[in-house]
């Protein structure tokens, strides 16, 4: 190594490294995070502000819309909807309880026998409910009596009619001074409404119906009838 | 070199602050609010369906024929007219050769009453039960009866009962009831109870 001229000091070799301060690094990278996390945060609040401000808007709009479909129905509309529902409903239910009682008289001129007369006759039904058709009358004999009940239990109708009284008695007429033996009886039905269901008359029907106006019914005796055939010839119970 | 140090705590302590006096209650402002608009869009959709219904409903009701819809009316009307009902068993009884003696109003039934009750237990059918059993009160008519009394053979009133049978309103048989006929005239008094039927008023 070559002395410089003038000096004492030796010259020495300058080469070499310094190591950085870890402190300085240490710091920067503390800053850095906190600058991330900072900003971000700012994003954040931009994000969020945005989001609110567009739920906030749905919000308000779904509002409006749902006010204008509430208007959209009209509350008369609906009413009248409501009305004929109803009426069409009611209607039903009465058509349910529609029945046709004149069915019953003719069940009855099919079964009674000559031989008995009735004598009272009742039909009741309460609202839309069973109806009970009670009926009494008179015969000669207790055979009568027992042969009637035969033929009346025999007709879908009467099926569930019950003899509910029976009384033996004599009667005297002008006609006849000896003392007739005279059964009198009753009859009663619950399960009547199945069997009388309303169905509209065919103009078969109502020539037949009208026929009996006036006309000569031919009757039924103990002899001639025919248990198994309850369309027997219709017997008048006015007679 | 001071300040340097702080700068970064102060920021994390700002991001802090901001997170929880902003950010966090914000947020879930934002989720009540979406969660809202949610119910809202479900309410949207059933407001849709329900008016496409009501609208369907309309349509249906629009395509009946007028003279159904009268029919209908005078089946079931809204209120009982007892004198025009009277006026009409009269006219029937005439036209079969029966003398209306007596006739008179007898009870009328409102829903909800003991007999309306009675009504509901004697149902003998029909489509107007709910889905739960019960029967819709508003279906079941009220009621008027009619008292009356006629003369006349066995055969008229066969005649009325068909009649009244296929009136254009219902006139159901509540009670008929007759005994011997009178041994001079050989005509039968008849008692009867006719029962016509009106629209209950709509539930709200």
């Amino acid at each position: 190594m070559p002395n410089t001229p003038g000096s004492f000091i030796p010259k020495q070799h300058t080469t070499g490294t310094v190591a950085p301060k870890r402190a300085g690094r240490r710091i920067y990278i503390f800053s850095y995070v906190a600058y991330v996390l900072f900003f971000g945060t700012l994003l954040s609040v931009v994000g969020i502000f945005v989001l609110d401000r567009q739920a906030t808007q749905q919000l308000t709009a779904y509002t409006l819309q749902l006010d204008e479909a509430r208007q959209n129905v009209s509350a008369n509309r609906l009413e009248e909807v409501r009305a004929l529902d109803q009426r069409i409903k009611t209607a039903e239910t009465v058509l349910n309880w529609h029945v046709a009682p004149s069915r019953i008289f003719e069940t009855l001129e099919n079964v009674i026998l000559e031989s008995v007369q009735l004598t009272d006759f009742s039909y009741m039904r309460e609202t839309g409910g069973d109806a009970t058709i009670s009926f009494t009358g008179q015969t000669g004999t207790f055979d009568a009596l027992l042969f009637q009940r035969d033929i009346v239990n025999r007709s879908p109708l009467l099926a569930s009619a019950d003899i509910v009284s029976v009384e033996l008695g004599t009667e005297t007429s002008e006609d006849t001074p000896e003392a007739l033996t005279v059964i009198a009886f009753g009859f009663e039905n619950q399960e009547t409404v199945e069997h009388i269901g309303y169905q509209p008359r065919t103009n078969l029907d109502e020539q037949a119906s009208s026929s009996f106006v006036g006309e000569e019914t031919e009757s039924v005796t103990d002899e001639d009838v025919d248990v198994s055939q309850l369309d027997a010839e219709s017997n008048d119970i006015t007679q | 070199m001071g300040f340097r140090a702080l700068t970064p705590i102060i920021l994390i302590i700002l991001s802090l602050v901001i997170v929880f006096t902003y950010i966090k209650p914000t947020f879930e402002s934002m989720q009540v609010k979406q969660e809202q608009a949610k119910e809202y869009q479900d309410a949207l959709e059933t407001a849709a369906s329900f008016n496409d219904e009501v609208q369907r409903l309309l349509r249906e009701v629009r395509s009946f024929e007028p003279e159904n819809i009268r029919a209908l009316e005078r089946y079931v009307p809204d209120e009982i007219d007892s004198v025009a009902v009277m006026r009409d068993i009269d006219f029937l009884a005439r036209q079969n050769s029966l003398a209306l003696t007596s006739i008179a109003t007898g009870g009328s039934a409102e829903n909800g009453n003991e007999r309306s009750a009675t009504v509901q237990r004697a149902q003998i059918g029909g489509d107007t039960t709910l889905p739960n059993g019960t029967q819709s009160q508003s279906t079941i008519p009220r009621s008027q009866s009619f008292s009356l009394s006629v003369d006349g053979s066995y055969e008229n009133l066969k005649n009325f009962l068909i009649d009244v049978e296929r009136n254009a309103y219902p006139l159901a048989v509540a009670d008929l009831s007759f005994g011997e006929p009178d041994e001079e005239t050989g005509l039968f008094t008849f008692s009867l109870t006719l029962e016509t039927y009106a629209l209950n008023p709509l539930e709200q």
